[in-house]
């Protein structure tokens, strides 16, 4: 053998025994995650010794370059402390200083680390969040109180999602509906801006009597942002919330808040940029035995899918529609609920119902300056209704603008009420299978089965749909069931106990939606126009085109 | 190059990003020893990533940093041999055509290099797989081990003389 053939065969078993992604970024992973138990800085005198001559070294060897050095520094110093001073005199208040570090944060793009933990009425659940603010690729790993672990992989382009959990150690890898809503979430840069965190750090921003105190702590800046409570609100939101900052980035590298009223507990966040990227969820530390299952979509189920989302998200620009609700079982469950699009401008607002079954056109001028008890809209305004239990009154308490990226955006639209837009219907991820089927109780009829596995965090359901190919795919008929909770660890402590005094109804559950009646938008897209819920019924009206008074999309 | 020694000296103060160096500069070749033990790469993979994380609370026991290398080599196979005994995992029935093969077999030529891999002096084997399979040059091998690059040539050309006779004889 030569030693080219040599050379050559040792690439060969390279390739074969130990190529693949490198294993640093999970390794590092588990260890900034505190394993193993015992630390190295643990160590013996002597070790200490050879640690320490080891240093002086370092040192010795260094000091030259440090002497030569520390000159330069000096200068940048004296310059940077020359900018601060400029800036401080330059900034009009610490609120300020806070808004523009915010802003800074949010416009960095690259490989992030967020990691959160919140503690919440004893129960403390941790997220930790590494993502690509520029492409949106995402891993999250989440453990709830003492629940299982899970991992979810996204990767928006190619819509795929993997998902584990310590239960099987099986990956699941398949569609999710939410997939491409990551790319949003991290150019948001979400978790600062959307999460409860620090979107009630926004709303804090804007509150009338808000401080917001600068002050320099352990090479970082310091802000304390504080409101006073507000004995009105029956709102939960944070009292005081801290802010560390690196001044070199100017952005922020720690929160922490802590919540009023009857919820106890606080939260606090770390954010690392530039951090190792990830390029899969075995490099979030899921193990390689791990078995893969995959959940693809089939074909024609792919097929059935598009359609039904199709018609999930089929609004005009501009539209006014409204959906009423009769609870025949419960006396005084009535509503109407009107909703009011005009280009990227939105509303929804809730009423009582008036004692007939309404129509539009009347709806609309009779309630025109009238209060509602729930809205919601966006651009300018972002409202939220409030129940208070021991009234039973529903309230709007007006909340200031804020983004809203990430909500899911069909919850704008009419058709979520009419289609019933639940995570347990269409809004899937890859621990949902999808099969085509078809019965001889329902001729003619294409059935869309979606069926969970299990995972630690939801119910075992299946929810088919069947759907007409005479009517443009409109569903006749949905049949959502719950049949069990899945296995929870034996020391899940509160949430096994809460889950526990869950009715058997919930775990058991059932619904069941008949579509009696469609109408027709102008392009042709069939919508509900009647249909009955598990015994309350619905009626709707979408008046395409209908343009509404300015007021209506203002609080 | 920072010696490995320095390394572990580092990473005993703290350093977590100078023992991702070791990680990254060790990995492949200890995958080879972890796959000679147990033949299947992702279980291999698995014990490679399981050694580092014990070896980082064990740092404190290495009595030679320059050594880290072959004391991983150590770990690595006493683990795989834990390993063996926890291999097997069960796949429900309806699953079963959903999970994707194991490749745990390599070829004849393979085989035959690896094992006469691993029978080479501890010396020779790691500078050999530090040189072929975690792709360093010799200079960075030296500095890595703290030892003259005549040494490491040596070395390196004496495992390259041993792995060709005993290919050699298994051929006969």
């Amino acid at each position: 053998m030569t030693p080219s053939d040599l050379d050559q065969a040792l690439n060969t078993l390279r390739n074969q025994i130990a190529g693949g992604p490198s294993i640093v970024p999970a390794v590092a992973r588990r260890i900034a995650d505190g394993e193993p138990s015992q630390n190295p800085v643990n160590m013996s005198a002597p070790l200490l010794r050879r640690t320490a001559d080891n240093h002086r070294q370092q040192q010795r060897r260094r000091l030259m370059r440090i002497t030569i050095s520390s000159a330069i520094a000096a200068c940048l110093l004296a310059i940077a402390g020359l900018l601060w001073l400029t800036r401080s005199d330059r900034t009009a208040s610490a609120a300020e200083a806070l808004q523009q570090t915010l802003s800074t944060t949010q416009g960095y793009r690259g490989w992030v680390r967020i990691k959160v933990e919140m503690q919440l009425d004893g129960v403390t659940s941790l997220y930790d969040i590494t993502m690509n603010t520029e492409n949106g690729q995402m891993g999250v790993v989440s453990r709830i109180g003492n629940g299982w672990r899970m991992l979810h992989w996204y990767d928006p382009s190619t819509g795929m999602c993997d998902l584990y959990s310590d239960v099987d150690e099986h990956v699941l890898h398949g569609e999710a509906s939410g997939v491409p809503l990551t790319l949003r979430f991290a150019r948001l840069f979400a978790p600062m801006t959307q999460s409860s965190a620090l979107e009630l750090l926004g709303y804090l921003m804007s509150a009338e009597h808000l401080e917001v105190k600068q002050t320099p702590e352990a090479g970082l800046v310091r802000f304390d942002v504080s409101s006073p409570p507000n004995p009105n609100s029956t709102r939960i939101v944070p009292l005081h919330a801290e802010l560390w900052v690196d001044p070199k980035s100017d952005r922020v590298v720690k929160l922490q808040w802590n919540y009023q009223k009857d919820v106890t507990g606080d939260t606090s966040v770390s954010i690392s940029y530039g951090v190792e990227p990830i390029t899969s969820i075995f490099d979030l530390g899921v193990p390689k035995r791990a078995i893969v299952v995959t959940t693809k979509m089939t074909p024609e189920a792919r097929e059935l899918v598009t359609k039904l989302t199709h018609l999930m998200q089929a609004t005009p620009k501009n539209y006014v529609g409204m959906v009423a609700r009769v609870n025949a079982q419960t006396p005084g469950d009535r509503s109407l609920v009107i909703w009011g699009r005009a280009g990227d401008s939105w509303f929804v607002r809730r009423y009582p119902l008036p004692p007939q079954w309404p129509q539009a056109e009347e709806v609309i001028r009779a309630l025109a300056g009238k209060p509602s008890n729930v809205e919601f809209g966006d651009a300018q305004w972002a409202g939220e209704g409030t129940w208070n239990a021991a009234t039973n009154d529903y309230r709007v308490e007006k909340v200031p603008a804020r983004p809203m990226g990430t909500y899911n955006p069909y919850e704008r639209n009419i058709t979520h009420a009419m289609y019933v837009m639940e995570r347990d219907l269409l809004d899937y991820g890859p621990e949902t299978t999808f099969s085509v089927v078809e019965d001889a109780s329902h001729p003619g009829f294409k059935g869309l089965v979606l069926k969970t596995l299990d995972t630690p965090n939801s119910r075992n359901t299946t929810c088919t749909w069947w759907l007409d190919p005479k009517q443009e795919f409109a569903p006749a008929e949905m049949v959502w069931a719950s049949d069990q909770w899945p296995a929870l660890p034996p020391d899940s402590g509160p949430r096994a106990a809460g889950i526990a005094t869950r009715p058997a109804s919930w775990r058991h559950a059932s619904r069941i939606i008949v579509y009696h009646q469609f109408g027709k938008l102008k392009d042709g897209t069939p919508y509900p126009t009647s249909w009955t819920d598990s015994g309350t019924d619905y009626q709707a009206q979408i008046l395409e085109d209908k343009k509404l008074d300015d007021a209506w999309f203002k609080p | 190059v920072t010696a490995d020694g320095e390394l572990v000296s580092l990473a005993m103060a703290g350093d977590a990003m100078a023992f991702g160096q070791l990680v990254g500069r060790h990995e492949r070749s200890l995958r080879a020893v972890a796959f000679y033990v147990i033949r299947d790469i992702h279980l291999a993979e698995d014990v490679v990533q399981d050694s580092f994380v014990a070896a980082y609370g064990q740092l404190a026991g290495l009595r030679n940093p320059s050594a880290f290398g072959a004391w991983m080599v150590q770990i690595v196979r006493r683990q795989a041999q834990a390993a063996i005994g926890h291999r097997i995992h069960t796949v429900p029935l309806d699953q079963a055509s959903e999970v994707p093969a194991i490749g745990t077999s390599l070829d004849v030529d393979s085989e035959r290099l690896l094992a006469a891999m691993m029978s080479l002096s501890e010396d020779e084997r790691l500078v050999l797989m530090l040189r072929h399979f975690d792709g360093h040059e010799v200079t960075a091998i030296a500095r890595m081990t703290s030892a003259h690059v005549g040494t490491v040539t040596k070395r390196l050309s004496r495992a390259h003389a041993h792995l060709r006779e005993r290919l050699k004889e298994c051929r006969l």
